[in-house]
């Protein structure tokens, strides 16, 4: 069972783009959807390759979820914003989950933490990830169920455990301003994250703009230098 | 009040959460104890 399950998640690799893992070679509502529909699961979304790639991890091997790093590493945009992608070449450019901005922040860190990155140093990809989840949310546009806009709980998760991740990384590179801006913000939101829905907005915008008076753009400045100078 | 996709209807806001909110326990924001994460699981 174990043997086999482990073949299932490694034969949704791409064979020739090593690292690309479509979310399920099956289509929901298979008996009303064709092979021509191009929605369906043929898709290589950020949050289930992370979340796949996890899996991988917890069977001690750590070469496919590299590889799925670098896939997500070399798709990402300037704007951390990483496409669900149709194929090689083609992408669905459909709205802007933020928990699919953070989720390589996370496996970058699972690898990081097994001594398992080899030669890929994912700083640049962090850098953006981190700079453009601060800049973005924490209102998502789209939830990762059903793609509703707003706070989502299952959304903040990721992204307050991503920057905490970002958060750590900085602080290994000795940038402990930006280590304890990234920090103070995750707490930002993991403290907020607890009023209920109709006090959040109006809490959630007044603290915000109490924690980013003046700090905000010297770090984001700063963020962006690590990631111009990682690319030099 | 929020329209859920794939025919899930029209419901007030406060009634409808994806179930991946339990994210916050498997990253250790929340306690799975925490009042707000086991009335949502109910």
């Amino acid at each position: 069972m174990y043997r086999l399950s482990r073949c299932v998640l490694l034969a949704h690799e791409d064979k020739v783009f090593q690292g690309a893992m479509v979310a399920s070679m099956s289509i929901p509502w298979g008996e009303t959807k064709g092979d021509q529909d191009l929605g369906g699961y043929h898709l290589v979304w950020t949050r289930d390759s992370c979340i796949a790639r996890w899996r991988f991890l917890a069977t001690d091997q750590t070469s496919t979820p590299l590889r799925a790093l670098i896939w997500l590493a070399a798709i990402q945009r300037r704007t951390a914003f990483s496409p669900k992608q149709l194929d090689r070449r083609d992408c669905l450019l459909v709205g802007l989950q933020l928990d699919q901005i953070a989720f390589p922040i996370l496996l970058a860190w699972w690898l990081h933490k097994r001594g398992a990155l080899g030669l890929f140093h994912p700083r640049a990809t962090i850098a953006r990830a981190a700079a453009r989840l601060i800049l973005q949310g924490p209102v998502t546009t789209q939830d990762r169920w059903e793609e509703n806009a707003g706070y989502s709980p299952s959304t903040l998760a990721v992204v307050i455990a991503a920057l905490v991740c970002a958060a750590e990384w900085a602080k290994d590179f000795s940038k402990t301003d930006v280590a304890d801006f990234v920090f103070a913000y995750a707490d930002w939101l993991r403290r907020t994250s607890k009023s209920g829905p109709s006090q959040r907005r109006a809490s959630w915008s007044r603290e915000f703009d109490a924690i980013t008076s003046g700090s905000l753009r010297l770090i984001l400045t700063r963020l962006t230098r690590m990631q111009t100078q990682t690319q030099q | 009040m929020m329209q859920i996709a794939n025919g899930g209807g029209l419901h007030p806001a406060r009634n409808v959460v994806g179930g991946d909110f339990l994210h916050l326990v498997r990253f250790g924001i929340r306690d799975p104890n925490d009042a707000i994460v086991r009335d949502s699981s109910k």
